[in-house]
């Protein structure tokens, strides 16, 4: 855990930094603010003739964005504000809360759509548990991982819990039925092990089981099976699989260097209620171009970069790996949607942060940002 | 119907044509429009269809060069296996294509009508649906608006898909749909700026599963409208509007007798018309030509058609009457005594129903072809029925009955499928046996 920070620079800084001892990551928060802006351009872009036409309202879509916007960037700010301590200690009852959340999408209260109930209606608006469940996980795993460090070599206190309360989180999701979001909690799971130091053979172990299990899963269901082996040899069945990759890679690319314009890709947008892919990038890719993506891949970057100034600078053990958990949600999201997007990945319905539309990954990333900045206090 | 269309919801909305894998079942004539439509979307498209047979030579062809992929046989749950999105034929039961398609599949199904509709962009659209009317409505709508000079287009359930509309790119200002329940039940976003809504017979039950399911089909057309949107229901469907929670500025029709209609007969021909006229006057249609296109409109063939008057009798063809409310609706067109023409694939209904008008209006009853004891149970007692094998002779019976200022009319209750092709041949024979075979 070396400092990245210059010994001279500090000395050279003291007086200043003393008065701005509570100085948050400035180049966080502009980040963040260009990638929320792109974002609210791109759903005004991509939605306004499908709200027109669903809606009779062109700014339908944009309108519900920007309150979501708008609501999650003051989450971001109390986040980032508030004593850590005090958000510490909402950690068990943000669990139970979630928890409560994923057993009543398997109530008739939950939203059903095409058989999948993965939302739950408040009204004017929806939630999807499953990006708060994400969060509430990584910060669990994270707490346990850190405040448990003599135990996690061990198998009864140290494997045990974590891993059953991931199980639990993931078959609460898995019975929406939502195989990629499930798959999602397990990722998480993964990572806080190996940064938490879980012995290897656990982790050999478990995967092993893992896998197992989702093979039998997808044995047992003849048409999954189908679509995994589709899916692992796309040139087996070129017209059908690799047609996706194909396609999207020329979407990416065929905006041109400066893209087709905002608005441009428009006529080819509609509506479905429970979709495969968000395809939003390569709606970037179409309308801004190559500069376009470019700007958008680079802004993500420097996020990742940020985030692992803060996640490195913690002092504190639970704050280092509660840092690293919500990047590590975040990054997973950014990383998943690309994939589907290239067609690396079978289509899992993943959003994109900060650029999808939705309330629920939209605040759910935010609130992510939030903590960030909540430890960026303590850099330098 | 098959997904609440709850825009609360906040799904990734960004989803392309080009990265769609679709599924068009059925080679009828939406289907072919919505395959090319689709292909030049970018979509990834396969055809489903059951017998080689019925797939025209063109599109055979059009499949070939487009390297488009076309399944036949029964269906299975493989053809359904790689697919985002479905698109039926409006003749195909939904019920039936669900066994094929796999719980986890996350399929979509999409009506052709509304899968053409997301291509609009700022066409007016006006759609009409109801049992019985509702092409009358359209094609009265279409006189109006044309004899205004307003450029648009009319298709749907009447002939041409919606799709078609959109290849030929020849763009109108207003899209004037029809729309049976078939094409509704899979609608979910649908949004029409103006409904009209003809009336609900039960009908169709050999298709539908019940009442309950038609009903909720039909009403899909005004489900997704907003206070800036209209309806035009008719005026025994008020408790319809709270039942389903109608969000659109509603307005009531009946028979106003506003203007008198030459060629067209009945009451709810006249009901018709005041429908389409509510819907016009939003869309610019001034009186004058109402009352214009009211003058000389022309009914439309098969529905309540005077074939001839033949030695002060007169031949009404019916032939689209299929079922029991039809008939019920041409019965009460007439006030002369009335010989009934009725027989053939009974579709549901209550015969029953009719007996005080079939008791006041019908002097005798010529059956012919099947379900002859279900009418000759429920009117026996009545009024005096006959058989005979087929329509001719059920004519040349009835003709030779019938006296002076009386009606002769076909209206038979039932599909036409135990004899001819469709009702549409059915008329046609009943209009050559008046013109040719009677002296």
């Amino acid at each position: 855990m070396t400092r990245l920070v210059n010994k001279t620079q500090r000395l050279g800084h003291r007086v200043v930094s003393r008065s701005l001892h509570n100085s948050y990551d400035w180049w966080l928060v502009a980040i963040t603010v260009m990638l929320l802006c792109i974002g609210l351009v791109m759903v005004l872009s991509a939605s306004s003739m499908v709200a027109e036409r669903i809606t009779g309202d062109k700014y339908y879509f944009f309108k519900r964005q920007i309150i979501f916007a708008g609501i999650s960037a003051f989450i971001m700010w109390i986040t980032a504000i508030m004593p850590r301590s005090l958000l510490y200690k909402f950690q068990y009852p943000f669990l139970f809360i979630i928890t409560v959340m994923l057993l009543l999408t398997l109530t008739p209260l939950a939203t059903k759509v095409n058989g999948a109930s993965r939302w739950l209606s408040l009204g004017v608006f929806s939630i999807q548990p499953l990006e708060f469940t994400k969060v509430a996980l990584a910060l669990y795993l994270a707490y346990f991982m850190s405040t448990k460090q003599e135990l996690v070599k061990t198998f009864n206190k140290g494997v045990i819990p974590p891993f059953a309360v991931t199980l639990i989180l993931a078959l609460l999701v898995l019975a929406q039925p939502d195989f990629g979001g499930s798959a999602i909690l397990i990722m998480i799971l993964f990572f806080m092990c190996l940064i938490g130091g879980t012995r290897f053979i656990y982790l050999f172990i478990s995967i092993a089981v893992f896998f197992a299990m989702a093979g039998a899963l997808v044995l047992y269901s003849p048409y999954r099976a189908r679509r995994l082996a589709a899916f692992l040899n796309p040139f087996q069945d070129a017209q059908n699989t690799g047609y996706q990759l194909v396609q999207s890679l020329y979407a990416l690319g065929s905006g041109g260097f400066f893209g087709t314009g905002i608005g441009a890709s428009s006529q080819k947008m509609f509506y479905l209620p429970e979709a495969h892919n968000d395809f939003i990038m390569s709606v970037i890719g179409e309308e801004l171009g190559f500069l376009g993506i470019t700007i958008v891949m680079g802004l993500l970057l420097l996020l990742f970069i940020r985030s692992y100034v803060i996640i490195i600078n913690q002092k504190n053990l639970r704050d280092r790996f509660s840092a690293f958990s919500v990047t590590l949600v975040i990054a997973l999201g950014t990383i998943l949607n690309l994939a589907v997007v290239m067609g690396m990945a079978p289509p899992k319905g993943v959003s994109m942060p900060f650029l999808s539309y939705g309330g629920s990954s939209l605040l759910a990333t935010m609130f992510c940002i939030g903590l960030l900045l909540n430890f960026s206090r303590s850099v330098k | 119907m098959f997904f609440t269309a709850n825009l609360d919801l906040m799904p990734p909305f960004s989803m392309k044509w080009p990265s769609m894998r679709v599924a068009v079942v059925g080679t009828g004539r939406s289907g072919i429009a919505a395959a090319k439509l689709l292909h030049t979307l970018g979509a990834q498209v396969q055809i489903l269809e059951k017998t080689i047979e019925n797939v025209p030579k063109f599109f055979t062809e059009w499949l070939r060069q487009n390297n488009c992929e076309i399944l036949f046989g029964d269906h299975n749950v493989h053809q359904f296996e790689n697919v985002d999105l479905l698109i039926p034929s409006p003749g195909i039961p939904i019920s039936y294509l669900q066994q094929f398609i796999p719980k986890e599949a996350n399929i979509h199904i999409m009506s052709e009508t509304e899968f053409a509709w997301y291509q609009l962009t700022d066409e007016k659209v006006l759609a009409v649906t109801g049992t019985s009317g509702k092409t009358t409505i359209t094609s009265i709508c279409s006189a109006m608006l044309k004899e205004q000079g307003i450029n648009i287009f009319v298709g749907g359930n009447i002939g041409t898909p919606l799709s078609e509309y959109i290849l030929n790119k020849k763009k109108a200002e207003i899209v004037l749909l029809e729309l049976s329940s078939f094409q509704l039940q899979t609608c979910s976003l649908f949004r029409p700026n103006i409904a009209i809504f003809a009336n609900i017979y039960p009908n169709h039950l050999d298709y539908h599963k019940d009442m309950d399911e038609y009903l909720s089909a039909k009403i899909q057309l005004c489900k997704n409208q907003n206070k800036n949107d209209l309806a035009i229901l008719k005026s025994d469907m008020c408790e319809f509007v709270d039942h389903y929670n109608l969000k659109a500025r509603i307005v009531f029709y009946s028979d106003r007798g506003r203007f008198p209609l030459n060629h067209l007969l009945g009451t709810h021909n006249r009901e018709n018309f005041e429908a389409a006229w509510l819907a016009c006057k939003e869309l610019g249609v001034t009186e004058n030509v109402a009352k214009h296109v009211a003058a000389t409109f022309k009914p439309l063939e098969h529905r309540l058609e005077l074939v001839k008057c033949l030695h002060g009798i007169q031949y009404v063809n019916d032939s689209k009457g299929t079922t029991v409310d039809a008939l019920r609706v041409a019965l009460e067109s007439f006030e002369q005594p009335i010989l009934l023409l009725a027989g053939g694939k009974f579709k549901g209904g209550d015969l029953t129903m009719l007996r005080p008008l079939i008791k006041e209006r019908v002097r005798a009853v010529g059956l012919f072809g099947n379900s002859r004891g279900l009418f000759e149970g429920a009117w026996g007692d009545l009024v005096a029925i006959t058989w005979d094998n087929s329509l001719e002779g059920a004519v040349i019976r009835l003709s030779s009955l019938a006296q002076e200022g009386e009606v002769i009319l076909l209206a038979p209750a039932t599909a036409s499928f135990d004899q001819y092709m469709n009702y549409i041949e059915r008329g046609k024979d009943f209009k050559r046996i008046v013109n040719e075979v009677l002296i």
